[in-house]
């Protein structure tokens, strides 16, 4: 059991991480950008924006939902 | 196999028609909905009546639908499923669906005719788009009646599976109606039919598809 | 293979390399406007020229056309460089047929740039008699005096300017989506030919994680069209069309939720995700078509067509979809291990 959650856990930091690395680039584009503005690249922007935040909510959510069941699991065995 | 779903249709009639309550509220639904339409719209013509027509239609359908299934647990048609096959029976509902649809449809065609006047002008077309406009519905709302009758809540639930699953029936419907009515001229009006009628072959054949596993209970 | 770690860790690399090349490759130069909009035959006037990443200051050899219906053009007469972004370009405009009335295309070419092209930049008006004293005329355009644009650069286009760049991520999620849902489709078609509860949830995880693509690919959509066509929500078919895919895939969802019975509950539920499929596939591929739509590739046309995605954007768009895929993937079965663990919960409880 907690071989699972240790793999859900590697799974998980493992995509944080690369989402951290991630964000140091849209805000360096966000920037270089700045002048390119009537381009409309904040709607480029705003559409990752969209994207990550939502697989990033609902990532969370399967997440909770994982954790608690996997809690309870254990208190019951 | 015929005298069956003949039976099951029969039956289906003469619970509805045996009371006044059933036909009365198909009634009062028609005159009620028209009533306040001509209230709030005070004139209709073309599009809006068209439009009014089929999302009226629709309604009065799923009025219908919602309780089909449901009712047939109820102890007086038991008998019923003890002695006819899965398949008639829902051919048979079905059969009872569509004759309920047309006569609908009718009705309300007539009392909009009355309360705003009739845009229609091609009565032949109109007569097509109300044929396989029913056939569709009728089809597509018999199927999710059967997927939704195990389910407890099965009124809400028909409903909200059915009225987006609807939407190309009725779109396609509408165009064809409003051709009909000689608002727009549309010289490619037989593909959408052909269309219509296939998207419905498909539905229908789906449907005996999966009988088998929605009727196990 | 669905444990290892190796496709989840491809799919996010290609979503990291597909968002830097996709936000750091620049755009081809463009024309953002010019200006006047109209002239009359035969007068001498000067477009004020508005460039994006263009070079007209560092460029050489610079040359503009303004190029007519018939393929012929009129070459500027004088050149006016103000900064890498501004230019002024004179033409004479040739006296030719009086009372034509059409419009020119304006081509600007320098070798650094390209040749940049701005379709209906001046309405032709008929002239007074008094113009008749121009002296030039309409010549044939030299096509080996226009340059490329070199290096790995995406198209411009007017009007989407740097959201072209939202193919990616918005036309790609789409794409995505339908992959999720098909394979939520197969999978409910192997449960209800084998009977085994597995496919039952397979399918459900892979629906659940579609719906979420497609509620993304709503929001973006919605972001693009603010930036391009002014408005939040449009009354545009392919937009109502597929918030109505949604509504039908979320209703599986309340059905699933709604049966208690294991059972009966995979065997409705896969049922309803064949016959809803059916329903969808007219709702997204076919009425779409037969109606105008803001969206490219309508009136018969496939949804792609050449026109629209540049083998440069193919290069970033392809990769982008296999990413997102493998991400959804990678979410489907996290959903999927969370209904096995809620199965084991309610088999200790009971």
């Amino acid at each position: 059991m907690s071989n699972l959650i240790n793999s859900y856990n590697s799974l998980l930091s493992n995509l944080l991480i690369i989402l951290i690395c991630l964000v140091p680039q849209l805000m360096l584009a966000a920037s270089v950008d700045f002048l390119r503005s009537i381009g409309k690249i904040y709607s480029v922007i705003g559409v990752i924006v969209i994207l990550f935040l939502a697989l990033i909510g609902y990532l969370i959510y399967l997440d909770r939902k994982i954790t608690r069941l996997e809690n309870q699991n254990l208190n019951d065995e | 196999m015929l005298r069956q779903i003949y039976s099951v249709f029969c039956q289906e009639l003469k619970l509805d028609f045996r009371d006044i309550t059933s036909i009365g509220s198909v009634l009062l639904f028609m005159v009620g909905a028209t009533f306040i339409s001509l209230k709030s719209f005070i004139t209709l013509h073309g599009v809006g009546w068209v439009a009014l027509y089929w999302i009226l239609l629709l309604f009065s359908m799923l009025n219908l639908v919602m309780q089909s299934f449901k009712a047939s647990r109820s102890s007086s048609r038991i008998a019923q499923y003890v002695y006819c096959s899965a398949l008639s029976i829902v051919v048979g509902k079905w059969c009872y669906h569509l004759f309920y649809i047309l006569f609908s449809g009718l009705l309300l065609f007539l009392l909009m005719s009355v309360f705003f006047g009739s845009p229609i002008q091609d009565f032949s077309l109109f007569g097509i788009s109300l044929l396989l406009g029913s056939i569709g519905l009728c089809t597509l709302f018999t199927v999710v009646a059967l997927i939704t009758s195990l389910v407890p809540q099965a009124h809400l639930l028909t409903s909200i599976l059915s009225l987006p699953l609807s939407l190309p029936y009725v779109l396609l419907c509408i165009k064809i109606t409003i051709v009909s009515s000689g608002l727009i001229a549309d010289t490619s009006i037989w593909s959408d039919i052909t269309y219509l009628a296939s998207l419905t072959l498909f539905a229908a054949g789906l449907g005996l598809l999966l009988l088998p596993t929605l009727w196990k209970s | 293979m669905l444990r290892q770690l190796w496709w989840k860790l491809l799919g996010a690399g290609i979503l990291v390399i597909v968002l830097i090349i996709g936000l750091g490759t620049p755009l081809k130069s463009g024309i953002l406007e010019s200006f006047p909009l109209s002239a009359a035959v035969g007068e001498t006037v000067t477009l004020d020229v508005r460039g994006y990443n263009t070079h007209f200051a560092t460029a050489t050899s610079q040359s503009a056309y303004l190029k007519n219906s018939e393929q012929r053009v009129v070459s500027a007469s004088l050149i006016e460089v103000k900064s890498e972004q501004d230019a002024a370009f004179t033409f004479n405009l040739p006296t030719g047929d009086l009372a034509s009335r059409e419009s020119l295309t304006l081509i600007v070419n320098n070798e650094k740039d390209g040749s940049i092209i701005l379709p209906s930049a001046l309405l032709l008006k008929e002239g007074s008699p008094s113009n008749q004293s121009s002296t030039a005329r309409w010549e044939p355009l030299m096509v080996n005096e226009l340059h490329r644009s070199e290096g790995y650069r995406f198209p411009y286009r007017n009007i989407l300017h740097e959201t072209i760049r939202n193919t990616f991520f918005h036309v790609a999620i789409w794409f995505a989506m339908f992959i999720l849902f098909i394979t939520g489709l197969v999978n409910s078609i192997l449960y209800l030919v084998r009977r085994n509860l597995v496919y039952d949830k397979i399918a459900s995880a892979f629906t659940e994680v579609g719906i979420v693509y497609g509620m993304v690919g709503l929001a973006t959509g919605s972001m693009w069209a603010k930036f391009t066509w002014g408005a939040w929500w449009t009354d545009d078919i392919k937009l109502n069309m597929s918030a109505i895919a949604i509504l039908i895939y979320l209703a599986y969802l309340i059905l699933r939720r709604s049966i208690h019975d294991i059972d009966s509950k995979a065997r409705l539920s896969a049922a309803y995700n064949v016959f809803s499929f059916l329903i969808l596939i007219p709702l997204i591929f076919i009425i779409p078509r037969m109606t105008d739509s803001l969206h490219p590739g309508n009136g018969g046309n496939p949804a792609l067509g050449g026109e629209d995605l540049d083998n440069t954007l193919r290069l970033v768009f392809y990769p982008s979809i296999i990413g997102l895929t493998l991400l959804g993937v990678w979410l489907s079965s996290l959903s999927y291990r969370l209904s096995i663990l809620k199965d084991r919960w309610i088999l200790n409880h009971k």
